[in-house]
């Protein structure tokens, strides 16, 4: 007797079941697809805002400097840091290195002060390394060397700037004595981690070395690399440069150490992962269901096929392969749907931003769902898995009963 | 008989308290002659200023201006701080940087910040007062410090604009500069410890030209001032004091 | 109809396979729907929460000149007369405790600690015995112990301890100046180590009695602020206005500002809010609907034989539909019944326990780093939708296949299996 023939042609004949069980493993995998797709793109997201605004994939810092992190250490800093960039750049992986000297600062303005954070940093390498021009709301990215500003536009609203005001700020140099400058307002930004939005200012590099008496020298250099796979092997080579230049007083590190990403990194990725479970579990209560209501449904028939003489395990083995069958359509058809739906958003993106209208400057958060072999083809195996899987618990049941008992049922 | 007898005792013992006289200065004449002899018309000096802390050791150059106790002008002259400017008018404080378009007037907590990082506060430099205005002070003996007879003279707050409720002072007797001074918390503790190490005899005034700041909270902090050259009623630019001119 | 809704439980107790199975379908859907609606305004609230919790309380009073300078932490802005305020707080039933803030420099020596150092901070003054009725510290002491009052004891934050090399019984010396200006050393020991959600709190706070602070900064009973716990802190505005009225003249004299006011000068670390819960609630809307009336249009399309039995035996098919649809609404109302008691469940136990995060972080093996627990929210609005959403679904969804089989030949409908 060829079971999967007489599958096939069952499946054939009760054409209504067969397209609401399959409808059903269609959408469920189609969802999964999807909010995988999602979840996963909200990760990277992060980890690019994190990676970009704050850590770089690999960050170079005085090893002294994290203990004194409060106090904004500008004196632990890196010395010739242009040369060393331009080595760290030279490295087969390294995609781009990028100077940042963050210090804290004091404003007062009309007897009130405020304490901001400011950020000495490159423009023109930070359009790429931090797409600087992407979120610039109002007016322009300041010329190298001038006295022009990007500010985090609650900042700014906050001290009553707007573009072309100047503001002068006194800080704590390298040689820890004071110093001030002033600086003009030419850019005012919505940055996408929002806590930056209130405390933070960008200004020109070569201009903040003046203000902090830094001379050629900055507090960090950020990397990316143009292979994560490659991080390790790129921290070992950066290591190297740094010991043949005889400094022996910068440590490296990759992001994934550094305590402010893991604990931001960690918590979303803990929520998330409680929301795909969640989800996952509703899906497949969905596929489980489904299948058994088609089974209890259908114990007259089992009853029948079983007086003609079926065996439990090839009853069994028929819905089993039913259900495969089926499964394997509707989850291709959901995979394959859920592909369509996620290939063009992950291009231009989902604007949740929209969706939080309100306030005039909100973060336009546009996420892009990224597909992964989990979330398409691991998807695809697992819903198959479950629907067949699901015959086997109502089956077994069935399996022995007696044709009598099974007919009477109805 | 008895009389003629008593009268060289009598005498003696009027010489005694004569000079047991000229000796117990009150405190207060104590404080005055001290203050008198840092107080003069005019002055400007050139020094050096080597500030010391856990992460190592800085210098700094300075020349500073003074006329009379009420205003003051320090101008940087190292390389690091060139041509920052700090301006004393009274009780206020003006902050001058070239790179700053806007001249910044410290008022309030911003006068707690210290000075170039320095053991000395900004509300340390400022303050026109008599040491008697802002504190009564005690007679505490004598003691010998380094081989110099000094008064030891201790200080109360009676008001509240100053940062030390108590200091104490080790005054030299002949010159009426101190030679040590400690600076208490309210607490009692001692937070900071002055020491002149070097005078010099300029006019009748003698002035500290090297004198040591400890903090002695924490163990490697100090600020040490050398005084190179000192000159009172010397010719002062004019608008040296003028907040205008700070900027020029 | 008394015979309808009769005949419909009739058919619902017979089939019981058939009925737990769709009443499953949609109890799991409604459940999880409940669940992950909690979680997602759990995870949303929780900046918040910190923030509450840790940090700003529902609202603070404050003296008037205080706020312009508050970047400073003044002294010279205080309440003097506390005791009356939160007298009149007392009596409108609001919880409140007072404080007071202050920076100051903390100077340690090597040994115990690894090495010299000195570091501003900023110190809040508690008041040991009341200060847990509105913030949690007194719970996320995770080594030695709560404060006493009136000891020179301290609380430190536990990546503050660590950033210093800190431990319970290590001596620390605070260095600051009275509220007349005077500098004042206070020499403490280390009683207890707080670790808090609040990464800003857990970085470089100090925690001493409020009585201790009052003797060495000579506050002679004044405290900076007066921070109060709102019955529910989303609304601030109803209570904030009351206790303007009750404080009467003394209002005057103060600054109440709200935890969005206060919070929006902090610089927050990261913003946690999931902007994107709207999508995950829907998709996960969206499967519940497709399983329920999976579920549903299977169980009626499976009858089509029983429908056709009902109209041969004369009943009008008025009647049959009404029976079925019945019979569909009593599986939404048990399915929406046991969904949601299966929400409150999961519910209960993620707000009443929560998940511990904690050790997820602790991977990169750098002892106590960040502590987290990760809390949902009761949300009755989202259950009460989703209750009749249940019902109405349930309904929706035999329809279709009812009103199919009434269309169908009677013996056609027989004659199917």
């Amino acid at each position: 007797m060829n079971l999967s023939k007489i599958a096939l042609r069952n499946i054939r004949r009760n054409t209504k079941r067969s397209i609401l069980s399959a409808t059903a493993i269609t959408v469920a995998a189609l969802t999964i697809v999807f909010m995988f797709a999602l979840i996963h793109g909200m990760i990277l997201n992060m980890e690019w805002n994190i990676t970009s605004y704050i850590t770089g994939e690999i960050r170079l810092r005085n090893r002294e400097y994290d203990k004194n992190e409060m106090m904004s250490p500008v004196f632990l800093n890196i010395r010739d840091a242009e040369i060393k960039i331009k080595k760290i750049e030279e490295l087969p992986d390294a995609a781009i290195a990028v100077p940042r000297i963050p210090f804290y600062a004091v404003v007062y303005k009309n007897g009130e002060s405020f304490n901001i954070n400011g950020v000495g940093l490159d423009f023109e390498k930070e359009k790429k390394f931090q797409d600087l021009g992407g979120y610039i709301k109002k007016g322009h990215i300041p010329v190298k060397g001038s006295n022009g500003v990007v500010i985090g536009y609650k900042l700014a609203e906050k001290m009553g700037l707007t573009l072309g005001s100047k503001f002068t700020v006194l800080t704590t140099t390298a040689y820890r004595s004071s110093n001030a400058m002033t600086f003009r307002v030419e850019g005012i930004a919505s940055f996408g981690i929002g806590g930056l939005n209130g405390s933070t200012f960008y200004a020109s590099l070569p201009r903040i070395q003046r203000l902090l008496k830094e001379k050629d020298a900055v507090t960090a250099i950020l990397v990316k690399v143009s292979d994560r796979k490659k991080l390790k092997s790129t921290v070992q080579q950066i290591r190297r440069l740094l010991m043949e230049a005889g400094d022996n007083s910068t440590g490296v590190k990759v992001y994934t150490s550094l305590d402010t990403t893991l604990s931001l990194m960690g918590i979303a990725q803990f929520s998330y992962d409680i929301i795909a479970l969640i989800f996952f579990i509703l899906a497949s209560t969905v596929i489980v269901n489904t299948t058994m209501m088609v089974i209890f449904e259908r114990m007259k028939e089992i009853g029948t096929i079983s007086a003609m003489g079926m065996t439990g395990g090839q009853i069994q083995r028929l819905f089993f392969l039913e259900a495969f069958y089926i499964g394997i359509l509707g989850a291709l058809a959901g995979v394959i749907i859920g592909i369509g739906i996620t290939l063009p958003l992950s291009r231009t993106g989902i604007n949740f931003g929209a969706a939080m209208q309100g306030v005039d400057f909100e973060v336009s958060d546009i996420i892009k769902p990224v597909l992964t072999i989990k979330s398409t083809i691991g998807v695809f195996i697992y819903s198959v898995a479950v629907s067949s899987l699901a015959t086997i618990f109502p089956t077994r049941k069935t399996a022995h009963v007696e044709p009598v008992e099974a007919l009477k049922s109805i | 008989m008895y009389s003629i007898r008593k009268a060289p005792v009598i005498s003696v013992m009027f010489i005694f308290l004569l000079t047991s006289m000229a000796a117990a200065l009150t405190p207060e004449q104590i404080v005055r002659k001290l203050e008198a002899n840092l107080l003069y018309p005019a002055s400007r000096s050139k020094g050096t200023i080597i500030i010391t802390d856990r992460f190592g050791e800085r210098r700094s150059s300075y020349i500073s201006y003074t006329s009379g106790s009420d205003k003051s002008m320090v101008e940087f002259t190292g390389k690091e701080e060139s041509g920052q400017k700090i301006l004393r008018l009274k009780d206020e404080l003006y902050l001058y940087y070239p790179d700053a378009e806007e001249v910044i007037r410290l008022q309030g907590a911003a006068l707690k910040q210290s000075v170039l990082g320095s053991d000395m506060s900004y509300d340390d430099m400022a303050g026109d007062k008599s040491i008697l205005d802002s504190y009564s002070v005690y007679s505490e003996g004598e003691e010998t410090i380094d081989g110099t007879n000094c008064y030891k003279i201790a200080l109360k707050a009676k008001t509240r604009d100053v940062a030390y409720q108590k200091q104490i002072m080790w005054i030299n007797k002949e010159t009426f500069l101190y030679v040590k001074i400690l600076q208490l918390a309210k607490s009692d503790k001692i937070l900071k410890e002055i020491t002149v190490n070097k005078t010099r005899k300029i006019n009748s005034h003698t002035i500290p030209v090297d004198m040591i700041i400890r903090d002695t909270l924490k163990k490697k902090s100090s600020t040490e001032f050398i005084i190179d050259t000192f000159e009172i009623n010397p010719v002062i630019p004019e608008g040296t004091f003028d907040l205008q001119g700070l900027c020029w | 109809m008394k015979f309808l809704i009769q005949f419909a439980w009739k058919n619902l107790s017979r089939y019981r396979k058939r009925t737990v199975i769709t009443s499953l379908a949609l109890a799991f859907g409604i459940g999880l729907y409940i669940f992950t609606d909690s979680i997602l305004v759990g995870i949303s609230e929780e900046s918040e929460r910190n923030l509450i919790w840790y940090e700003t309380s529902s609202a603070r009073i404050m003296d008037k000149g205080y706020w312009k300078e508050k970047d400073t932490l003044p002294l010279k802005y205080t309440i003097d007369n506390k005791d009356q305020i939160l007298g009149i707080l007392k009596s409108i039933g609001i919880k409140a405790v007072p404080r007071t803030v202050f920076s100051g420099e903390v100077i340690v020596y090597k040994d115990p600690y690894p090495e010299d150092g000195s570091i501003f901070t900023k110190i809040f003054a508690i008041d040991p015995a009341r200060d847990n009725t509105v913030f949690r510290f007194k719970n996320t002491v995770i080594k030695g112990r709560w404060l006493t009052p009136g000891e020179n004891g301290v609380l430190i934050g536990s990546w503050f301890a660590e950033d210093i090399g800190a431990d319970v019984g290590f001596p620390l010396s605070i260095t600051t100046r009275t509220k007349d200006g005077y500098r004042q050393v206070i020499d403490t020991t280390i009683v207890g180590i707080v670790n808090c959600p609040n990464p800003y709190i857990n970085r470089a706070s100090l925690f001493i009695p409020l009585n201790t602070s009052d003797t060495y900064l000579d506050m002679n009973g004044g405290v900076t602020e007066i921070d109060m716990k709102y019955p529910n802190y989303r609304n601030t505005g109803k209570p904030g206005a009351e206790v303007l009225d009750k404080l009467g003249p003394l209002a005057k004299k103060v600054n109440i500002k709200t935890w969005r006011e206060l919070a929006s000068d902090f610089i927050a670390l990261a913003e946690m809010k999931s902007k994107s819960s709207g999508i995950i609630l829907l998709l996960i809307f969206v499967i519940a609907i497709v399983g329920v009336s999976n579920t549903m249009l299977m169980a009626v399309f499976e009858r089509e034989r029983e429908l056709g039995m009902m109209r041969a035996m004369g009943m009008e098919d008025k009647q049959v539909r009404r029976a079925f649809l019945l019979e569909a609404a009593g599986i939404g109302v048990i399915g929406s019944l046991a969904g949601i008691l299966f929400g409150i469940l999961l519910d209960f136990l993620i707000i009443h326990w929560g998940i511990d995060y904690s050790s997820i972080l602790r991977k990169a093996d750098m002892g106590y780093r960040v502590s987290g627990v990760l809390y949902g929210a009761w949300n009755p609005a989202t259950m009460i939708k989703a209750f009749f959403i249940g019902i109405i679904l349930a309904v929706a969804a035999a329809w279709i296949p009812v009103k199919r089989g009434l269309k169908m030949e009677i013996t056609d409908a027989l004659r199917n299996v």
